[in-house]
């Protein structure tokens, strides 16, 4: 294995890292304030539905991203609407959100795009910086990525920050470990809530977005594939903490990067056994870290003022 | 004690409730309450479960609000509509459950709700900790975190968390029912030093040895009314004990004496040959968390004998029940019960089969299931051994038996076939206790069997457990009520901190002692 081969599969497994941190990382947030949303998934499709349709009608990758978010605000919005306000079981809202993405992305797109088999999709250009992009090895590996995945390592930091460091965090974490104390504080319990949940959407349409404008460029049914539960595989095997959220990301997305690289070298295995992988990796992740102690105290359960 | 009672007339009282009723339905829980606190004065506000002092509590702090009256706040009538409103009119409250986050620092904790939603100042924040807890003499960490302290630091963290607002009246809801004898003491200093700070306390509680430790004036509520309101040093024991269960401060009369409040004279000591029943040996436990609960435990339990084992919470005791009712095998060492060995098969099912009954502490979680019928819940501890049918439920003799022992325990219920949530906690703690008295069990685990009781459930409570301990019963009886100890137990064994004190007879110790002893010290 040279280090040309490394270097590759370093660097797109930052990439294929990514979607899943934006993903992870507003179901973090989510989780934290006590809401579980496994509707990530739905919430992806209908980001890199929405991020398509919008950059191509804008012209720009940008105005296709700002749907995405709006879009995932909106269907975080709808799953908080259940989940926090009717107190609807979430998992049921969270899957309801699942055919519900995967139903209005695939409509959505023969819709729009029906009879047009090919088109340009103005997507996301990796940022040249220049002589720093031409290094050998940190160059490929650091300084040669598209500007949402630095937006994402900031946001993991500053996440971070917000959740440990400030007041903010501080009634996030109450209101996902003892929701009652928060609201004997004041707060208002089903409003913050709310609002995490919202933001979860809007992190998992840039996650969608990403996928389909930077990653690839165009939209294919179901593309997201699965990417939105090994998001939330992120969350529980990163101990709920953003910064933990980053590395486990980029672990997922070299184990990607890894087992497409991989198919070529070993062609009498099937390459379904390749695809796998990562989500094996989930599963081992999963039971490993399934009884950690920050697992939010109130996670899943709706707040009734009694 | 200070008195601060001849001043009344001269100082505007911090809160003033004026013939407030509230109705839940058709249940009246309060009615026509008049109650007056001045600042600096310390008043218990006492009652049988169900008179109506929740409810007050509740009306005072926002939870709820009352269907008439006037509640007045230093001389002005106000309207409280909600926690946030109590506290911003200067009431605060420790709730009996506590509101804390488990993963937070005492720091935090006074944070929440109250810091922006920006930076988090910590210098400042522990500063006003320590500046809180120096005025009241209290000891505290402002690092620590919530999850690692005891009961008694968590209290003191809710105790701080209203303090660090202006709060003019502290109500305390059941402070001491959870501490050990010594954090009752620091509690009460506490107290003390917020009454010379002119802060008014109202005390809700069970205990009449509160009232007589700390208080200025004792509040007596009987089916929702106010029946005495007499400062400490006119009233007694009895008197208070007779207007909390007849409503009259008249002497209680001879049939309603409590059965709890006398001792009983031991109608025969455990005969020496009686047989071993419980046979406990050097028993190591651990916690679900790991850390080690018990260690070098031995005791026996023989016939006819009741065991007390003392202790404040979280010292073992309910890992010590879980194991004996064959829930955990031990970490090390032995016990065996009824020819069952914890070397050989031992399981809830086989210790049943063997003749053990196991009243649990958290009834709730473990003794019933609220949603189904009385009925139902009787055929829970019995099913394996099929006394009602094997595949099909004999559910006529579940009703039956169900039936009896509503009138045998005066169980007060619609029938056998209401959801047993809807009871009183007294009255599903007597149809658990019925459910594993049922087939004549050899040994009783009788975890807190009387908590949270009203003191006339408490009696029966205690005499069903000595009718059982005279028909031949082997009980551990797990307390942290040293006059229920003294009541009931022929010998007592003490957990504390991981280690274990006697067991030693009754008739040869005092409750000082034990008091020590679950305080730690030797």
């Amino acid at each position: 294995m040279d280090l040309m081969f490394l270097t590759g599969l370093l660097a797109s497994g930052v990439r294929f890292a990514i979607p899943l941190l934006f993903a992870a990382l507003g179901e973090t947030i989510g989780q934290k304030s006590g809401v579980l949303n496994v509707g990530l998934e739905g919430i992806m499709l209908v980001g890199a539905f929405l991020a398509v349709a919008f950059s191509v009608a804008t012209g720009s990758p940008w105005g296709g991203l700002l749907a995405a978010i709006l879009g995932g605000a909106a269907l975080g919005l709808l799953h908080g609407l259940f989940a926090v306000r009717l107190k609807v079981d979430q998992i049921v809202s969270g899957l309801a959100l699942i055919l519900l993405g995967l139903g209005l992305s695939g409509f959505g797109y023969r819709l729009v795009f029906a009879g047009q088999p090919s088109m340009r999709v103005p997507g996301f250009d990796r940022l040249d910086l220049g002589v720093l992009s031409d290094l050998p090895l940190l160059g490929p590996l650091l300084f040669s990525h598209h500007a949402l995945a630095y937006l994402g390592i900031l946001l993991a930091v500053g996440l971070w920050w917000i959740m440990t460091r400030t007041g903010l965090g501080l009634t996030i974490r109450a209101v996902g470990e003892n929701p009652k104390a928060a609201d004997s504080a004041g707060i208002d319990v089903d409003k913050v809530r709310m609002l995490c949940t919202i933001f979860g959407g809007a992190m998992a349409g840039i996650g969608g977005a990403y996928l389909s404008t930077a990653q690839l460029a165009g939209f294919v049914e179901d593309m997201v594939a699965g990417r939105g539960f090994i998001a939330i595989a992120c969350v529980v095997f990163a101990r709920w903490n953003p910064l933990g959220v980053l590395a486990v990301a980029l672990i997922f997305g070299i184990a990607d990067a890894a087992q497409i690289r991989l198919q070529p070298f070993f062609p009498q295995v099937p390459y379904q056994f390749f695809v796998t992988l990562p989500y094996v990796l989930a599963l081992v992740a999963l039971a490993g870290a399934a009884r950690s102690s920050n697992l939010p105290a109130a996670l899943t359960q709706p707040y009734r003022k009694s | 004690m200070m008195q601060t009672n001849h001043a009344a007339h001269t100082t505007v009282p911090v809160l003033e409730l004026a013939h407030l009723s509230k109705s839940y339905g058709e249940v009246r829980a309060v009615a026509g309450l008049s109650l007056s606190l001045n600042p600096g004065e310390v008043v218990a506000l006492l009652g049988e479960n169900g008179a109506g002092k929740s409810t007050v509590v509740n009306m005072i702090t926002g939870m709820t609000r009352p269907n008439s009256g006037q509640i007045r706040v230093r001389g002005k009538e106000v309207l409280i509509a909600s926690p946030r409103d109590a506290l911003d009119r200067g009431i605060g409250v420790v709730h009996q459950h506590y509101a804390l986050v488990g993963d937070f620092t005492v720091a935090e904790t006074l944070a929440l709700g109250r810091a922006g939603p920006g930076r988090l100042n910590r210098q400042a924040l522990h500063a006003e900790v320590r500046r809180v807890a120096e005025r009241i003499g209290m000891q505290i960490e402002a690092g620590a975190l919530i999850g690692s302290l005891d009961v008694a630091g968590q209290q003191r963290v809710e105790i701080l968390k209203a303090l660090s607002r202006e709060v003019g009246l502290l109500v305390l809801d059941e402070p001491t029912a959870v501490l050990s004898p010594e954090d009752v003491a620091r509690l009460f200093d506490v107290v003390r030093a917020l009454r010379a700070d002119g802060v008014a306390i109202l005390m809700v509680t069970h205990r009449l040895a509160d009232v007589f430790a700390v208080c200025d004036r004792a509040a007596v509520m009987h089916s929702g009314q106010l029946v005495c309101d007499l400062p400490v040093m006119d009233v007694t024991s009895e008197g208070l004990i007779s207007a909390m269960i007849s409503g009259s401060t008249d002497t209680v009369q001879e049939s309603e004496r409590m059965p709890g409040d006398v001792m009983p004279a031991r109608q025969a000591a455990p005969a020496n040959d009686a047989p071993t029943r419980v046979s406990v040996r050097d028993l190591a436990l651990r916690r679900a968390n790991g850390s080690q609960a018990v260690q070098g435990l031995s005791f026996d339990i023989r016939a006819g004998e009741i065991m007390a084992l003392a202790g404040v919470d979280g010292n073992g005791q309910s890992e010590l029940v879980q194991c004996l009712a064959g829930v955990n095998l031990p970490d090390g060492g032995t016990a065996e019960i009824c020819n069952c060995s914890s070397d050989g098969p031992w399981s809830p099912r086989v210790l049943r089969h063997a003749g053990v009954a196991h009243v649990p502490d958290d009834r709730r979680r473990q003794a019933i299931i609220s949603d189904l019928s009385l009925g139902a819940n009787m055929i829970l501890s019995h099913v394996f051994s099929r006394r009602y049918g094997r595949a099909m439920l004999d559910w006529s003799r579940a009703r039956d038996d169900t039936s009896r022992a509503i009138d045998e325990y005066d169980i007060r219920t619609t029938g056998p076939d209401q959801p047993i949530g809807r009871l009183s906690g007294g009255n599903q703690q007597k149809l658990v206790l019925a459910r594993e008295l049922l087939a004549g069990p050899k040994v009783i685990l009788a975890a807190h069997p009387s908590r949270g009781l009203d003191i006339r459930t408490i009696g029966a409570v205690q005499n069903i457990l000595r009718q059982q301990r005279d028909a031949g019963a082997a009980i551990l009886l797990v307390s942290a009520d040293l006059d229920e100890i003294r009541a009931l137990a022929d010998r007592v064994v003490v957990l504390a901190a991981g280690g274990a004190f006697g067991p030693v007879d009754m008739a040869q110790t005092d409750t000082a002692q034990i008091g020590a002893w679950m305080a730690g010290h030797t």
